[in-house]
């Protein structure tokens, strides 16, 4: 696992590693392991190269939630035999979360290919039928998964059409997409709907963090941005406002994940709600600092 | 039931001069006289006839001030806390007057739903409309307390997380002590001391 890349291709739903505890890290890094290798199990090799620390988390939280049985091993990394490592065995959490990052591999690149120009494009296309097959073999093991994704897919581009959509509305279809995703993980429907409503949260604060770190493309492109609406205000000004929009996302969704009560993997998950979520915020607002004007 | 406003397709602040108008209209195009008893479409008929002057009753009984239990705030709360939400927002959508409590109800309809800056305007308006009520203020407070990035209840007064919060905080166990008495007398006989004779 590298550290601090300052990339959000590598997902922002992550712990503040400086926090964690040896042994917290390590069973970190062992389930970040165990994702690859149940990527590549069951999606092929390149499917690898997709990894995101996003749904490292979703597997921590279905962990927490489902409670199976869950293993490390030592062994050595292809990338890196030199090194060992200590691989996480958790087959039934492990594949729910590949799935689920394959499902939305496939949105997210139809999403990029309709954005992108030029190289950036053709390195998407290249990419597409690797998704397509992801997809495909997605939808045997998790069928709903699938549906979620086109879903998503289909409601974004209609309510990303009208330029004039709110904060709430164009966040709406991925926060209700990992909110559905989030209920999937309990067969209990007092609990499927508490991990609705914790889903829902997190995912508004992934989309909007996404949106606020495109901010200044998406200006300069002519996109849809849902934050285009404080163009008009100073710098300083649009980020107060979007912080405190994420702020206010990050907090709900903390309060929410309180609620499950869960107990496994507890205080990673915490790391990355009360310290992760912050610390990208900070990285992302900073990353443009003030102009003048 | 369907808001009664937009079964009679009118606004919600139409004057009751304005109701009878649209309902007198409607009140033609689907009586029942209008369909033979052959007509396939005399049974939708009735039914959309039915609908109408449910919804006349209805707003008409509101403006003269008489309750018909349709408007009840208590029981679109208890809808709201039972997460009964679409239920709920019919419900509301239905009231002509959008007083305080009325934008409240709305804002926690958002609110739960997850439509946070939706949830936050509805609950501003409320408390400014009645500035005086505990409940607004405090949904308002508790708004700007997590708009500035804290967790927790505002009314805690601090930013409590439950993230390594168990209770320790600080201090020093006897493990500790021993531990530092260890390292004390390893110090000492390195320069040549002596702290604990024993050993």
């Amino acid at each position: 696992m590298e550290s601090e890349r300052g990339d959000s291709l590598f997902g922002y739903v992550k712990p503040v590693q400086g926090q964690l505890l040896v042994c917290e890290y390590e069973a970190y890094k062992a389930i970040y392991c165990g994702l690859c290798k149940a990527l590549g199990k069951t999606f092929g090799p390149f499917s690898r190269l997709t990894l995101n620390y996003d749904f490292v988390a979703v597997a921590m939280l279905h962990m927490a939630v489902r409670k199976p049985k869950v293993e490390y091993l030592p062994f050595r990394c292809a990338a890196n035999p030199l090194k060992k490592r200590t691989l996480c065995i958790c087959p039934e959490s492990l594949d729910f979360a590949a799935a689920c990052a394959m499902a939305m591999l496939y949105s997210k690149l139809k999403d990029d290919i309709r954005d992108e120009r030029g190289f950036k494009r053709i390195g998407k296309w290249l990419l597409l039928p690797l998704a397509r097959s992801g997809l495909k073999k997605a939808k045997k093991n998790e069928p709903r998964m699938a549906q979620i994704a086109e879903e998503i897919m289909n409601r974004q581009n209609k309510i990303e059409s009208d330029p004039s959509a709110g904060i709430d509305l164009a966040a709406d279809p991925s926060a209700s997409a990992l909110g559905q995703i989030c209920a999937l993980m309990s067969e209990e429907e007092g609990q499927q709907a508490a991990l609705y409503d914790f889903g829902y949260m997190l995912g508004r604060w992934v989309y909007l963090i996404d949106a606020a770190d495109d901010y200044e493309e998406d200006l300069r492109r002519k996109r849809f941005n849902p934050f285009l609406y404080l163009k008009d205000k100073t710098n300083a000004e649009r980020q107060s406002e979007i912080s405190s929009i994420l702020n206010f996302c990050m907090t709900e969704a903390a309060a929410r994940f309180e609620k499950l009560g869960l107990k496994k993997n507890i205080s990673i998950l915490q790391n990355i709600l009360y310290l992760g979520l912050a610390a990208q915020q900070r990285r992302v607002l900073s990353g443009k600092a003030p102009k003048a004007g | 039931m369907n808001n009664p406003y937009d079964v009679l397709g009118i606004s919600h602040n139409a004057t009751e001069e304005q109701v009878k108008e649209a309902y007198r209209k409607l009140a033609r195009k689907y009586h029942p006289d209008n369909f033979g008893a052959d007509n396939p479409l005399s049974d939708l008929a009735e039914e959309k006839m039915k609908e109408i002057n449910q919804a006349y009753d209805t707003i008409i009984n509101s403006m003269r001030g008489g309750n018909t239990g349709y408007f009840n705030f208590n029981a679109i709360r208890e809808m709201i806390n039972s997460g009964r939400l679409d239920e709920a927002e019919r419900a509301l959508d239905s009231i002509p007057q959008h007083n305080a409590e009325w934008n409240f109800l709305k804002g926690s309809i958002y609110h739960r739903r997850g439509w946070l800056e939706q949830a936050a305007t509805f609950y501003q308006t409320a408390a400014s409309m009645d500035p005086g009520n505990a409940e607004y203020m405090n949904a308002v407070n508790q708004i700007c307390w997590q708009r500035g990035g804290n967790f927790g209840s505002f009314n805690q007064g601090f930013n409590q997380t439950p993230y390594r919060n168990n209770g320790s905080t600080g201090g020093c166990s006897s493990c500790d002590l021993c531990t530092a008495l260890c390292c004390a007398d390893t110090c000492c006989e390195c320069m040549g001391g002596d702290l604990c004779t024993c050993c």
